[in-house]
């Protein structure tokens, strides 16, 4: 971490995480929320995660026959959770919020907010989740002593999951029936036995050394592919038939355990991501045990804030963002009769009563796709933006600018409640380590002053817990409202036409030594300015 | 064989599968080796669901030609690949928006 402190004139964001919270926060929960989840990357969600492998740690050393013991939790997942139709993104709003809860329990911090892996900005596994020297023994790291062989785990858990099943309720039976898991040897034998991660060493194929995601997965978090999974305009796919149409949700199933297919967002990143996380040697991540790696929820995370984005672009334009009306009576009473409570009591829902996020009392901060789905409204005339290339190196103190034309409306900074934001594109020097990323708006034409006191100063971006650029193109999202309304009331930028952005690195005085030893271009890539 | 007529927006294809190995990637590309896109199944199939599934891929504008396209298949397991048979890989259509 750099020494500076962020002052009110400075919005340093981290990881990709941005800090303009106010319009998403009154879109998306009405003002109500009192937890606000953020990037994992970012310094407040790295301050989560301490909290979360405090809690993790915690729910392993509960009893096995303790509905809140860490193994217990992610059984959930095993026995429940709908893959490939269009269950998936409800069913896990609530198996992620309700642990959010639980989490505040263990962790012992009532402001605990489940933080999100925005895979798009941070195509690579953080640190956090590594042993390292200041955590030997991680409970975020699958390979950690907190993760049973099969030996030891069937000799401690058998016989109290066991008994757990005994008490199902019929209703529940059924559902485990439909599953394909008519009684407790095949739950054990066909269910928990191969989905199992037998050795430790082998649960997550990501090291501290070797992070990043790799081809398909890479590939599959990419911007175009998120925006591809965000443009549709109903909530169901519908395949077969004449009627075909691309949805945001993956196609109707007659009950959540039958497959039938999946659109863009579960096929692509979500799927892709999990089997990414594991290899031929094993792994959590690509079973269905996947939720006993605690990267797991911090993954669904932003699957679930994914679908919040597209919640608030289909309302802003006057859609429902819900199943239609003849969908609905078969959409809504499919019960969740699995998930616990932060009691530790079943707290058995339907689809219908979990789609709101209103009642969990979260909200997030904008990520990857926040800013892309107001400009998919925005080619339907609702907010304007403006995009530029700039394809220019840039370095140390010094500036590379892309030239935006606004389109007529796009002056609307200043109005209530309307922020401009931009998202800035960028391919990292090959070191990143000391190095503070700043962006500038300045009048066509004139070159800022590269000081966090110019006027035109609009925020920063670092990275957290990487020494390298790894190579991939960043997006950091920046609000620049603040910075263009200096401007406008010093008077030197008009009310619309051209406006400049500047990216230029900048650096900390202990880390110089970092900062000879490597080149220092970095390539500035593209922007886009949106107005929400 | 999907035939492409240009716009601006991306084309979304609609892949039908049979059942896939866990943890495989059904890779689509034209017979010169143009990589389309891919498929990754994850997750249960109970018992009960159908054999053929059905997968979204988003594929940029601008990356097929105009007209005809033939699509192959390859299946790609930990490292090792080879063509998909008939019964994994059942057709290509393009989808709506
Ligand atoms: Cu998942």
């Amino acid at each position: 971490m750099t020494g500076a402190i962020p002052t009110n004139r400075r919005t340093v964001l981290k990881g990709g995480a941005a800090l303009l919270a106010v319009p998403f926060l009154a879109r998306s929960a009405a003002g109500q929320a009192s937890h606000l989840r953020v990037s994992m990357t970012s310094e407040e969600g790295i301050a989560h995660l301490q909290t979360y492998r405090k809690a993790v740690a915690a729910m392993w050393a509960l009893d096995p026959s303790d509905p809140h013991n860490w193994f217990r939790y992610a059984m959930i997942h095993l026995m429940d959770c709908p893959h490939g139709n269009w269950w998936f993104f409800v069913w896990h709003r609530p198996y992620v919020a309700h642990l959010e809860r639980i989490v505040r329990i263990y962790g012992e911090d009532e402001a605990f907010a489940m933080p999100y892996w925005d895979w798009t900005a941070d195509p690579f596994v953080a640190d956090t989740f590594f042993a390292s020297s200041t955590y030997p023994d991680n409970a975020l790291d699958p390979s950690s002593s907190h993760y049973p062989d099969w030996d030891s785990f069937e000799s401690a858990y058998h016989d109290p999951i066991e008994a757990f099943w005994n008490g199902l309720s019929d209703a529940q039976k059924q559902q485990e029936n439909l599953r394909g898991f008519p009684d407790f040897d095949s739950f054990w034998t066909t269910g928990v036995q191969p989905n199992f991660n037998a050795n430790p060493a082998d649960g997550r194929s990501k090291t501290a050394a070797a992070p990043d995601l790799t081809p398909p997965a890479s590939d599959a978090v990419m911007l175009p592919v998120i925006e591809a999974g965000l443009r549709p305009e109903i909530f169901t796919t519908v395949v077969g038939s004449g009627q075909a149409r691309t949805g945001f949700n993956s196609p109707e199933s007659q009950n959540h355990h039958q497959g039938v297919g999946a659109a863009i967002l579960e096929g692509q990143p979500h799927n892709k991501v999990h089997n990414d996380l594991g290899n031929a040697a094993g792994g959590w991540m690509p079973s269905l045990l996947s939720s006993v790696d605690p990267i797991f929820f911090m993954h669904h995370c932003n699957v679930d804030r994914l679908w919040d984005v597209w919640t608030t672009k289909e309302r802003t334009a006057g859609r429902t963002a819900l199943p239609t009306a003849e969908e609905a009576p078969r959409f809504d009473p499919e019960p969740f009769l699995f998930y616990i409570g932060d009691a530790g009591q079943p707290a058995p829902s339907t689809a219908g009563a979990s789609m709101d996020i209103a009642p969990w009392g979260y909200a997030y901060t904008p990520g990857s796709g926040s800013a892309s789905a107001a400009g998919l409204q925005s080619r339907r005339g609702i907010a304007p933006n403006a995009t530029a290339q700039a394809n220019e190196g840039f370095g140390l103190n010094e500036g590379a600018t892309a030239s935006l034309s606004l389109p007529e409306g796009a002056a609307a900074a200043g109005a209530e409640e309307t922020r401009q934001v931009a998202q800035v594109t960028f391919t990292p020097p090959r070191t990143v380590k000391g190095l503070r990323f700043d962006v500038f708006v300045s009048p066509a034409g004139e070159t800022p002053e590269l000081s966090e006191d110019s006027p035109g100063f609009a925020g920063s971006f670092e990275f957290f817990g990487m020494l390298h650029g790894h190579g991939h193109d960043f997006t950091a999202v920046i609000d620049v409202t603040d910075a263009v309304e200096r401007l406008r009331e010093a008077g030197t930028l008009p009310e619309s036409g051209a406006i400049d952005v500047t990216l230029a690195a900048s650096g900390t005085g202990r880390e110089d030594r970092t900062l000879e030893s490597a080149p220092l271009e970095g390539v500035f890539k593209s922007v886009v300015l949106e107005s929400f | 064989m999907i035939d492409v007529v240009s716009g601006s927006d991306p084309l979304v294809l609609a892949v039908r599968t049979g059942p896939l190995p866990a943890g495989a990637e059904l890779v689509l590309e034209t017979p010169e080796g143009l990589r389309i896109g891919s498929v990754s199944p994850f997750g249960a199939t109970a018992a009960t669901s159908p054999a053929e599934q059905v997968h979204l891929v988003p594929v940029p504008a601008g990356t097929l030609p105009d007209g005809r396209t033939e699509i192959r298949a390859r299946l790609i397991l930990h490292g090792s690949e080879r063509a998909a048979t008939a019964r994994e890989f059942l057709g290509v259509a393009i989808i709506g928006n």
